[in-house]
């Protein structure tokens, strides 16, 4: 065996096996210092959001105690927020009672009655379904005349003329439904 | 058999990376994570702080620009209107005093308690029988429904001649309590709204009985009771 050619061989090989060794070596240094560089960073991280959350604490705090103090302020002009919702209640019912009422019947026969010819007079009023039945003395039919021209000048939703008739003395009994 | 731990001399330089990496994963999962989401809470805690204090400032400002005195007033008028008992004596007294002003006399007068659908208000019915001159009841309805407290006429019967008219009136008066708690202080505020205003105002324009004390009756019968 020829000295020379076996050192030549092995030479050969103790040479790739030095460069892949400083190769790996390059490699685990870098991810090494990677992985030191990462966790670094990370604990960077973790110490800003430390500090964020500190900040962040304080914060609520502040608005906590902001918050506080307007409630007792608040608190101190309780009267103030009753008297209001009193009133509000009162205007909410008022509204309803006020909503729920049909036409009143007493308006209605103010109306009517108010409106009446002076030769007509009424003898009786009822109210029946939203509306009043009225019964009606006229002296004359010259009155019975005027008393359809005002109703029809009044604009009632409805005018019944349940009955007339011309009485012993002279005078005409109406009996009328209006709404 | 003794089991061997120790790490191949190749594999060395590789743990450190590996322990860098098991611990941000580790703090990721436990650590950094719970920081962040507590982080999230609390900034939309403050937002909703903050929200809340606006809507409390607004608050504190709208009830401190409130008069008092005109509330007051506007309540007692609204009170008078449906009051807060059984208006049965005071709204008999009422239309009695409205009716002696009309020179209209009351003849008779019933009343009974009622009930609306709505559970808070509740109503009277009054019955009234009344004599008077037909001008006098006329003018007497239409002082009756602009007067407190509020009633509405559900009945009507009238007979008679101008100079002496009979009535028969039926009525209906309205109470509910008012309200006796006030809401959270931290809980939002509704001021009266305009609509709110004019019915106040359609209230406080409504007639007063002239004295809120009930008017004796004048006596009757023997002055002395010991002497016959």
């Amino acid at each position: 065996m020829a000295p020379g050619t076996t050192k030549t061989a092995t030479d050969k090989i103790n040479l790739l096996t030095n460069q892949g060794e400083s190769k790996q070596k390059k490699i685990i240094n870098k991810v090494t210092r990677t992985s030191l560089a990462v966790l670094f960073v990370y604990v960077f991280l973790i110490l800003v959001l430390a500090g964020l959350q500190i900040f962040v604490g304080r914060k609520k705090a502040e608005v906590d105690s902001t918050q506080q103090a307007l409630v007792q302020d608040i608190s101190k002009l309780g009267k103030i927020e009753g008297l209001v919702q009193a009133a509000k209640n009162r205007a909410g019912l008022a509204k309803t009672i006020i909503s729920d009422s049909p036409s009143s019947p007493g308006k209605l026969l103010d109306d009517v009655v108010t409106s009446l010819p002076s030769s007509v007079s009424a003898t009786s009023a009822d109210t029946e379904g939203g509306g009043i039945k009225l019964s009606l003395k006229a002296q004359d039919s010259e009155a019975v005349t005027k008393l359809i021209e005002v109703l029809k000048s009044k604009q009632f939703a409805t005018v019944d003329l349940e009955s007339i008739s011309l009485g012993t003395s002279g005078n005409y009994n109406i009996s009328l439904r209006i709404k | 058999m003794k089991l061997d731990f120790s790490i191949p001399a190749e594999h060395k330089p590789l743990v450190l990376p590996l322990i860098v990496l098991l611990v941000v994963v580790i703090l990721s999962t436990t650590l950094t994570r719970s920081m962040v989401t507590k982080l999230l809470d609390a900034r939309t805690a403050i937002n909703e702080a903050n929200e809340k204090n606006i809507m409390l400032k607004n608050k504190k400002e709208v009830l401190s620009s409130l008069k008092q005195n005109e509330l007051v007033s506007n309540v007692n008028a609204s009170v008078l209107a449906i009051p807060d008992e059984d208006p049965t004596l005071f709204g008999s007294s009422s239309i009695r005093d409205l009716a002696l002003k009309e020179n209209i006399q009351v003849k008779e007068l019933e009343s009974a308690s009622g009930n609306t659908n709505q559970s808070k208000l509740k109503t009277v019915s009054l019955t009234f029988d009344l004599q008077g001159p037909l001008p006098n009841i006329l003018s007497f309805l239409r002082r009756l429904q602009k007067s407190a407290p509020l009633i509405q006429i559900s009945d009507i019967r009238m007979d008679g001649s101008n100079d002496n008219v009979s009535l028969k009136l039926g009525l209906s008066a309205f109470w509910s309590k008012l309200p006796d708690k006030l809401p959270p202080a931290d809980q939002s505020f509704e001021n009266i709204t305009n609509a709110e205003k004019e019915v106040l105002k359609q209230l406080s324009q409504l007639e007063k009985k002239s004295s809120e004390a009930l008017t004796p009756l004048s006596p009757e019968g023997r002055e002395n009771p010991f002497t016959q």
